[in-house]
């Protein structure tokens, strides 16, 4: 498939109008797309770099790592004053996640044997239509 | 177009209006039923305006990414792919992942592509009270649909549109690169509860085109006299930020499977407990792909018209960026008509 062709002449024949000419942008904006456009495909090309990874990779990594330890840092004060804790209630979270997993894994099964048990009811039923429809004939 | 000075005031009053936040737009207006749902997902079937009806069948499920919110396919009512195709004669449901959170984070693609999907191709043909879909995946839907149409070859799939669907991961650029070869590992980012936060998936989609936003706002200053614009500019903002979060299981296996060992290229993808092979999908197939797409950039999606055993493939190639399929200018004049008209040739009047 491809995009739809440039103007041709319409049923009648005739050339359809051309589209009326297109408004040039505002200077400013002419001034601003020539300094963004060479910048932005710079810094496009940057962040596809080896090194602009490495180093946000890195980033990321460091700052999962401070943010661990300073919840632990915080977390032992908060033992202390006996306060609950983000992590506290983060566990609280996944187990009640979790539990909400198991309740629908056993709502699944439930209900596919449910559905097994109807689709063996049904051939039996059906069997038992053919068999009399054979005894009278 | 107004006058120098009638901008200005335009200019004034609409920036006013943006700062205070009071011009926000009517987002997914398009009247719609809940037919079906299980945990967060949830199956929706459009209502047809008043004069309008179906006279296209099979219906058309789509299945929205698990990156992004679905509201994008419904953004307004000038500007809505599920309205077009409501208005083409389509019979028209979304399945729509809801925003996961803890109790979501286990799930695997195996979840969504043996359980969800199938469950809800039957609540749909239940609904529609056919035997039959017409099945769209955009993004990352697309390639759950895949998965899907090469793994339950026995589904009643008529024909199969994949929209900005990455195979190739190793022309992903930046987002698959920082995974790829072990410089971060998926848990690097996956937090307590065991999900990618929207936070990161933000993070990760803005440093795509790091000066994106500075042109945004430049575009917005341009024309702020334009209702129109702003309106359409402020609805797709919201959107572009507007990130869910993704599954820790299903990112594992999306770095390892997808990314790592780029199994969609190689057609055959580890699955379950066996695997699924793109060649066993037969049926009618249509890759539509962006040219100037920045998230999945064309060479990521091209080679999908190559990869499934549809004798029936072809591919659809726009000029426009990610979103320019579903919503926007391009996807109006050209994006929607081409797709609905594929879609319309592969399916029967009633």
């Amino acid at each position: 498939m491809t995009p739809p062709k440039s103007p041709e002449p319409d049923s009648s024949g005739e050339e359809r109008k051309a589209p009326p000419p297109r408004r040039l942008p505002p200077l400013w904006r002419l001034a601003f797309d020539l300094v963004e456009r060479p910048i932005g495909a710079a810094s496009e090309s940057f962040v596809q770099s080896e090194v602009f990874m490495d180093a946000l990779a890195a980033g990321w990594k460091v700052q999962r790592r401070m943010t661990r330890e300073v919840q632990r840092g915080i977390g032992l004060w908060l033992d202390v004053l006996a306060v609950p804790r983000r992590s506290d209630l983060t566990t609280l979270v996944n187990q009640v996640a979790s539990l909400e997993r198991q309740v629908r894994q056993v709502t699944r099964e439930l209900e596919r044997r449910n559905g097994s048990e109807i689709s063996q009811q049904r051939p039996a039923a059906t069997t038992r239509r053919s068999s009399a429809k054979a005894k009278g004939r | 177009m107004p006058s120098l000075i009638e901008r200005q005031v335009l200019r004034a009053r609409n920036g006013l209006a943006y700062l205070a936040g009071t011009n926000r737009p009517a987002i997914a207006q398009t009247p719609k039923d809940t037919v079906w749902r299980r945990d967060k997902a949830q199956l929706w079937r459009y209502r047809h305006a008043e004069g309008e009806g179906v006279s296209i069948a099979p219906p058309i499920l789509i299945v929205h990414s698990l990156v992004s919110k679905s509201y994008v396919l419904d953004l307004m009512p000038n500007n809505s792919m599920i309205r077009y195709l409501l208005g083409e004669g389509f019979d028209v449901f979304l399945l729509d992942w809801g925003v996961a959170d803890a109790a979501e984070a286990e799930n695997t693609l195996e979840d969504y592509v043996d359980d969800y999907i199938p469950e809800a191709i039957q609540a749909t043909l239940r609904e529609a009270e056919t035997d039959e879909v017409n099945l769209i995946g955009y993004c990352f839907g697309g390639v759950l649909t895949l998965l899907l149409a090469a793994g339950h070859p026995e589904l009643p799939i008529r024909s199969l549109v994949t929209l900005a669907t990455p195979a190739d991961y190793s022309k992903m650029g930046f987002m698959s690169q920082m995974f790829a070869r072990g410089r971060l590992d998926p848990d690097d980012v996956i937090d307590d509860t065991g999900l990618v936060s929207s936070t990161r998936m933000d993070e990760g989609f803005q440093a795509l085109k790091p000066t994106d936003q500075l042109v945004q706002q430049v575009n917005l200053l341009q024309n702020l006299w334009n209702e129109e614009f702003v309106e359409g500019f402020v609805a797709m903002n919201q959107w572009a930020r507007d990130q869910v979060p993704f599954p820790g299981a299903a990112f594992r296996q999306t770095v390892q499977v997808l990314i790592r060992d780029n199994a969609l290229m190689r057609g055959v993808i580890p699955f379950g407990r066996g695997e699924v092979r793109l060649q066993d999908i037969r049926v009618p197939y249509l890759n539509a792909f962006a040219e100037q797409d920045g998230i999945v950039p064309a060479a990521a999606s091209a080679p999908l018209t190559e990869l499934v055993g549809s004798e029936d493939a072809s591919e659809l190639r726009l000029q426009s960026g990610h979103v320019g399929f579903v919503a926007g200018r391009q996807a109006a004049k050209v994006a929607r008509p081409q797709i609905a008209d594929w879609i319309r040739r592969h399916s029967d009047e009633v």
